[in-house]
Parts: C-alpha cells; sequence; structure tokens
C-alpha cells in the first residue's frame, strides 16, 4: 500500500479531530525553568523537586527547583563530541529514592572507531560515584551520527536502549548480529535480559530501526518509539518484542540525495509504523502525558519536532493514532525533548546553544 | 565556446547518467542481499526515479567537479597533447572519486550510499572517467565540424 493509502484514512480522521481540537484548545502557559543551556538533550526529575539535564557536550547539570541556579555534576564520562554525538540521556533508576542509582547514555570513542555507550553510577550531592561503563553497542562505527541514545526502564525493571544505524551503516538495522539500528533490552546492570527474543543475538528486543529518538512506556504497558526517517519516512511506532520495523527494506522516505533507499514501502514479515510524516519533522523527545494538570491530554503522545520547531499531539484511541495537533510553534525553536514532570506539568526541553528547558501548565 | 559548453553539458549529464544508474543498482543489490528480490518493472522504476530524484544533488555535483578537472586537464593538455584523452578521462575519474571524499570529510557520512564501499566508489569515478572521454570525443568532433565549416 502507498504512504497515501496507508495513513489517508488516519488523516482523514485526525483531520477531522483537529477541528474539534482546535474547537476546544487547552490554554496553557510555558514557563521557562532553565535557559542558556548548550544543547540540552535530556531531562530528569530528582525526588527533591531539582532537575538533572544533559548537555550534548558532557555535561550533567543539576538544576534547583525554581530554576534559578544550576551547577555541573562531576564524574561524568567522557563523551565523543561530534556532529550528532555527545551526552545523550539522563535516567533514574526505578529504585532511585533507595539506590541513587542513575543511567547516562552517551557516545563514546574515536572518530574512526565509536558507539553509543550506556553507564550506571550513583548520585551524591553534585557527584558521581561508582561510574560504571555497563554497556557498549558492539558494532563499532566511524560516522559521528545516527546513536539514537534514548533509554527507558519497563515495569518489569529492565532497560531498554535504542541504538542507531551509523547513517553508513543502514543495512546494518537488518542484521541481528549487529547492535546498530536495534531496540536493545537489558538488566539494569547491562547484562541481557531473559525473554528476549533472538537467542543469538541476546540483547536485541526490535531491529529495522534507522536513527531512534524517542521513547516512551505508556500506563498500558506499550512500549512507543519514533525514529527520523531520512527525507520523509519519519515513523512513530509501536513496538512488539522480535518485531521487525523495516528500515532499510522498507520506507516511506527518500535518501537526502534524492535517491531511493528503497523502492518498498512494506514487504512481508516487516511491521508498518502506527503513523507517519512526509515531509519529515526530525522526531526527538516522546512523551505520554500522564500529569494531572491537563486531564484532556492523559495519555496523549507528545512528539518534539526538531525541523518543524514544534510539538506534536497525537491522541491515541486503542492504540491508533486519531488525530494530530500542532503545538507550542510560538516557540518557534526546534524541540529536542518532552517528559511529563512529577508536578504534572509537561516539560519542554528546546535544543541548540541558547538551549531552555520549559514547562507547559495551565493558563489560569 | 558554445560548442565547448555543448561537448562539456553532455559530458555532465553522461557522467550523471551513468553515475546515477549504477547507484541505483548498488542499492538494491544490497536489498537483495537482504532478501528483499527487486523485479525488473521495479528496478527501471527506480533507476528512472533516481536518475529524476537525483538530478538536483548529484548532478550539481558532478558538474561542478567536471568543470574544475576539465579545466585543469586542459592546462594541462597544452603540454601533453599526445595524452589528452587520457588527461580528461583521469580527470573525470578524480573529480568524482574528489566530490566523495569532500563530502564525506565535510559531513562525516557519505551522502551517496553508493560510495560507501571502494568498489563502488571506483564505479562512481568510472562514470565520471567516461564523461572526460565523451567530452574528449564530443568537443573534438566539434573541432572538426569547425575546420569543415570554415
Amino acid at each position: 500500500m502507498s504512504a497515501l493509502g496507508t495513513y489517508l484514512p488516519r488523516l482523514l480522521l485526525a483531520a477531522l479531530l483537529g477541528v474539534t481540537a482546535a474547537a476546544a484548545a487547552t490554554e496553557y502557559r510555558l514557563d521557562t525553568v532553565a535557559e542558556d543551556l548548550d544543547f540540552p538533550w535530556c531531562v530528569a526529575f530528582l525526588p527533591d523537586g531539582s532537575l538533572l539535564a544533559t548537555e550534548l557536550g558532557g555535561r550533567l547539570l543539576r538544576i534547583d527547583p525554581d530554576g534559578a541556579a544550576h551547577r555541573s555534576i562531576t564524574g561524568v564520562p567522557a563523551v565523543y563530541r561530534a556532529s550528532q554525538g555527545g551526552l545523550f540521556d539522563v535516567l533514574l533508576h526505578p529504585d532511585f529514592a533507595d539506590n541513587s542509582l542513575l543511567y547516562l547514555s552517551y557516545a563514546e570513542g574515536t572518530p574512526g572507531d565509536n558507539g553509543t555507550a550506556i553507564a550506571r553510577a550513583r548520585l551524591a550531592g553534585e557527584r558521581l560515584h561508582d561510574v560504571t561503563v555497563i554497556f557498549r553497542v558492539a558494532s563499532r562505527k566511524d560516522t559521528p551520527v545516527h546513536y539514537g541514545g534514548r533509554l527507558a526502564f519497563l515495569a518489569d525493571g529492565t532497560l531498554l536502549a535504542t541504538t542507531g544505524d551509523g547513517f553508513d551503516y543502514r543495512e546494518s538495522a537488518q542484521d541481528l548480529g549487529s547492535q546498530l539500528g536495534k531496540l536493545l533490552r537489558m538488566n539494569d546492570d547491562g547484562s541481557p535480559a531473559a525473554g528476549n527474543p533472538f537467542p543469538h543475538a541476546p540483547y536485541v528486543w526490535s531491529y529495522g530501526h534507522r536513527n531512534p529518538q524517542g521513547l516512551a512506556i505508556a500506563a498500558d504497558g506499550r512500549v512507543w518509539l519514533h525514529e527520523h526517517g531520512p527525507r520523509g519516512g519519519d515513523e512513530v511506532n509501536l513496538i512488539e518484542p522480535g518485531a521487525n520495523y523495516g528500515w532499510p527494506a522498507v520506507t516511506h522516505g527518500v535518501d537526502y540525495s534524492g535517491a531511493l533507499v528503497s523502492p518498498f514501502s512494506e514487504w512481508p514479515g516487516m511491521t508498518p509504523p502506527q503513523y507517519g510524516w512526509t515531509p519529515s519533522i526530525a522526531p526527538s523527545g516522546l512523551a505520554i502525558y500522564s500529569g494531572a494538570l491537563f486531564p484532556e491530554w492523559r495519555g496523549n503522545l507528545f512528539v518534539g519536532a526538531l525541523v518543524a520547531r514544534e510539538v506534536r499531539r497525537l491522541d491515541l484511541e486503542n492504540g491508533q493514532v486519531v488525530g494530530e495537533e500542532a503545538l507550542f510553534t510560538e516557540l518557534k525553536s526546534r524541540i529536542r525533548d518532552l517528559r511529563t514532570g512529577p508536578d504534572g506539568a509537561l516539560y519542554v526541553v528546546t535544543d541548540g546553544p541558547g538551549g531552555r528547558v520549559l514547562k507547559v501548565v495551565p493558563a489560569r | 565556446m558554445i560548442r565547448g559548453l555543448g561537448a562539456f553539458v553532455l559530458a555532465a549529464l553522461v557522467a550523471y547518467a551513468l553515475a546515477a544508474v549504477a547507484a541505483t543498482q548498488s542499492v538494491l543489490s544490497r536489498l537483495a542481499e537482504m532478501g528483499i528480490e527487486v523485479g525488473l518493472a521495479q528496478r527501471l522504476a527506480a533507476t528512472g526515479h533516481d536518475l529524476i530524484g537525483m538530478g538536483s544533488s548529484y548532478l550539481p555535483i558532478i558538474a561542478l567537479g567536471l568543470a574544475i578537472a576539465f579545466a585543469a586537464a586542459a592546462l594541462l593538455a597544452r603540454w601533453l597533447r599526445a595524452w589528452r584523452t587520457a588527461l580528461y578521462a583521469l580527470a573525470g575519474f578524480a573529480a568524482i572519486v574528489a566530490a566523495h571524499l569532500i563530502l564525506n570529510l565535510s559531513f562525516g557520512i557519505t551522502p551517496i550510499a553508493a560510495a560507501r564501499t571502494l568498489p563502488g566508489l571506483l564505479i562512481q569515478g568510472l562514470a565520471g572517467a567516461i564523461g572526460g572521454l565523451v567530452f574528449v570525443r564530443t568537443s573534438s568532433a566539434f573541432r572538426k565540424n569547425q575546420e569543415f565549416d570554415s
């Protein structure tokens, strides 16, 4: 089925619902929590109300609850900072209140030999202790792009991590012997998790991904992931263990040169996206809103858009995207990350040398 | 001058067409290695798509590269007249290979997927070399016609 055939019914429904959404637009206010950050990538929320924020250059910051001050945390592993490479996600262990453990994903290595890595450390004040690299993508590359780098814990305590295809290694996404272009699942110490679908590829949970930079677990346990397409073909995928999401054998996008990546947009045995964008919006950051401040947004997907410079809210019904709304266009900023805060606000991270962390709260 | 330009345009178009066709076949062969078989009709459609699709990106790169390389070849050919054909072929080859190396150094990636491997890069360069031969042949033909006309 063509891209039009795949998405047309949903887009028609989305258009209809969009009219409804516009008629009852949610009134919100954008409050700045932190500014003048250098390419911020991700935020996490500490139990004391302060924030952790990563910067691509390798800094991990602790930001006071009122945003008045931020301090660098020491002990962060050295990152490989080049092009898209650097420090990516920070994620608290589910038992952080008891064990103070956090996880960092980052690019490490050299121009000719680099890859995505995950470190675990214990946070004490403004210092990381017991820093341990628990996982390194075994398939190395010589390109400074497409690292993936998103982390999330499943309810069973296992850790999911996305990896990109490295751009020049796109066929590796279809190769179970490679860890590029995969969603990996591991224990909290970095060892392969029991129950993964491929005995000969013990970390791989799903494959056929290009550069997934959005990963979130819904309250119902569904795992949502989005990934950048090339020119067109951005995808929102509902993850099933063992499924093949097609890249680069099938795609709705074309290469940056204008050449086909594949003549096919679907193939037997490959799972099609739940939703997609052509032309590309360059999705980065994915939140499933779970706060109390905006009841009408609960359960919706919020997707940051780097190129489109806005946030896309996707309305879900039974695991299907049934509506789309563009939000926060007034920021006119590349959106890098989105999170639901413990205070019920939606947190938005803007990209760039003057990056900001903002929180979305009701207008009154 | 106009005739020389015509020879250059033809050479650039031939080099681009050969490079684009080779690029498509390279991508499709990698798909076949993944078990994605492409039928003849799809192969032809994909080739046509890429010839048009890469026209706004790869064609200008090839044209610019050939323009610089052919200018250098023309200078050298003043002293190495007997080597004129080889010089233009070499210039065409070097132009496309250099373009890929520069793109790779600039962006850290290989924008034209077919050039990711050494054989693929050399085949792209070969398209440039054939463009150089086309330029020599057509510019020579133009020159002979000019002599007959006068």
